[in-house]
């Protein structure tokens, strides 16, 4: 492992998740960066860098009174989060600023999706013209368009589909602000209604309202503040098609995207995925697990859903995933990046309510759009060198 | 959910891809510099960037590369129940997304690879949309 150059010196959710109709998005925001804060024992005077996806970062800074040197608000979907990290980390190296707030919010049950900045499906745009006619504005139909082929080629099976919830359910029983933590069977996920075949209402995401921030900065000062530092030890990025076409991605069962991020973020760690103890993918639905650790390099390809069947994600499983219940059974408040990437910061500080034993290093997937972009981020609680 | 008007609106890029389809014919760009067509039109070819982009009328041979299976399909469709959405891999090499249709909407009678031939059907306030059916015709 090499030795990493920033840390996560804070870092919370918002202080309730779930239903929360009191606060809007804005408001969960706030709530989770002020938790952040004081994890991280600062005032928000002492950040000088705030991230924010969808929100204008001048209204939050105005509402957290503070007065960044340096902003930034890239929205690529739900990974946003993931890519403002590492904007952040480049701002500090820069020089632009020393301490980052990310900050995220989304009322997505109570008071509806953040704003749709990226003009999704507007007039015009490649989905509106050629995608969404055929889906009948269904957005699901077209996350799900490679299955039924990977299923022809790999055998992948409705069953193993279902059981990527079933597994996830298991670890949320054990988190106590999961939504859904009764057991579930394969059988019971296969009998839900169909929203796009073969994906089934319990292969969906919840909708939720959440929020979570933290605060990033150089390796240098980690050991400068109240919380634990986790540091960040390698990330990757990219990019492949519009954000909801489908048929831009040159290989849809490999999608090159994931390689190249999990390409990056390994080499800059100087790790391989037999050197990673935690695993979070980002779950929008079933499938999206399986291609992550194909594409992730975790098993070869056509392995995933056997992988996950077998119970190796499960709890004593030997790849533990998805341990907060994933975006199927814990939360999903519409662009989950930022809540995948908590559950890796609690299980590294060995806070996490279905903490694992001995986890050390834990990387973080996630999704912007379908199969539009994507972000890998390994943590460890170790620095490396 | 986020809510988009469906009914598509044309660019000057893609223009002559919807003004062929009132024609009955689907039309794609071709990049003369590589000689290969692709899929969405553009003014740029994806693959090499050129510029010098014509369009060429495709010859409706397709396979079935992947499918779902809508539970409901939109009013402007005209369809009761279920309608496949379908990733179609043209004769000429380019990916679209579509719909096949005239046989039953279920995973046994949509498979994987089957041979396609391209037919129009209206949507909303147009009178043809470019759809594919089993080549060996109806409940093939």
């Amino acid at each position: 492992m090499r030795k990493a150059g920033y840390a996560i010196v804070g870092a919370a959710e918002s202080t309730r998740i779930g239903k929360v109709p009191e606060l809007s998005s804005m408001g969960l925001a706030l709530d989770a960066a002020a938790n952040a804060l004081a994890n991280a024992g600062l005032d928000a005077a002492d950040v000088d860098g705030l991230t924010t996806g969808y929100m204008p970062p001048g209204n939050v800074a105005q509402l957290l009174g503070m007065t960044p040197a340096w902003a930034d608000n890239t929205v690529v979907g739900g990974c946003s989060w993931m890519y403002q990290l590492r904007n952040a980390m480049a701002a500090i190296a820069a020089g632009y600023c020393e301490t980052v707030l990310i900050t995220y919010g989304e009322s997505g049950r109570s008071h509806g999706f953040l704003p749709n900045v990226l003009d999704l499906g507007a007039p015009g745009s490649i989905e509106q013209q050629f995608d969404l006619m055929y889906c009948s504005g269904n957005r699901t139909a077209l996350f799900a368009m490679p299955i039924a082929r990977f299923m022809h080629e790999t055998g992948l099976s409705e069953a193993q589909l279902a059981s990527v919830p079933v597994a996830q359910r298991k670890w949320a029983a054990m988190n106590s602000r999961a939504k859904l933590r009764e057991p579930t069977t394969v059988d019971d996920v296969l009998a839900s209604r169909i929203i796009a075949w073969p994906i089934r209402r319990d292969m969906c995401c919840l909708v939720s309202d959440a929020g979570g921030a933290m605060v990033v900065t150089s390796a240098e000062r980690a050991n400068d503040f109240r919380a634990p530092p986790v540091y960040v030890v390698g990330t990757g990025s990219s990019m492949e098609t519009g954000i909801m076409s489908p048929a831009g991605v040159e290989d849809p069962l490999r999608p090159g995207l994931i390689r190249r991020s999990a390409e990056q973020a390994f080499s800059s760690a100087g790790m391989t995925p037999d050197d990673i103890d935690h695993l979070m993918i980002y779950d929008a639905f079933a499938h999206n697990p399986i291609f992550g650790l194909e594409g992730l390099g975790f098993v070869g390809f056509g392995e995933g859903g056997a992988f996950i069947a077998e119970g190796n994600t499960e709890p004593g499983g030997r790849l533990p995933m998805n341990t907060n219940g994933g975006g199927l059974c814990y939360a999903h408040s519409g662009s989950y990046g930022m809540l995948c990437m908590q559950e890796s910061i609690r299980q590294l500080r060995g806070e996490a309510e279905a903490q694992v034993d001995g986890v050390c290093t834990s990387l973080a997937h996630g999704w912007g759009g379908f199969w539009s972009a994507c972000a890998t981020v390994i943590f460890s609680n170790q620095r490396g060198g | 959910m986020l809510k988009t008007d469906l009914d598509p609106v044309p660019t000057p890029e893609t223009l002559p891809y919807w003004e062929g389809l009132e024609q009955g014919k689907l039309r794609l760009c071709a990049c003369r510099a590589c000689d290969r067509c692709f899929f969405p039109p553009s003014n740029i070819c994806p693959r090499c960037t050129s510029t010098d982009i014509e369009w060429r009328v495709a010859s409706g041979q397709a396979t079935l590369y992947s499918f779902v299976i809508n539970a409901q399909a939109d009013a402007r469709w005209g369809i009761e129940g279920p309608m496949s959405v379908a990733m179609v891999k043209l004769e000429e090499g380019p990916m679209m997304l579509s719909t096949v249709i005239n046989c039953p909407q279920t995973a046994e009678a949509l498979r994987i690879d089957m041979d396609l031939r391209l037919i129009f059907r209206p949507y909303g306030d147009l009178p043809r949309v470019a759809c594919f059916e089993p080549a060996g015709g109806r409940d093939a």
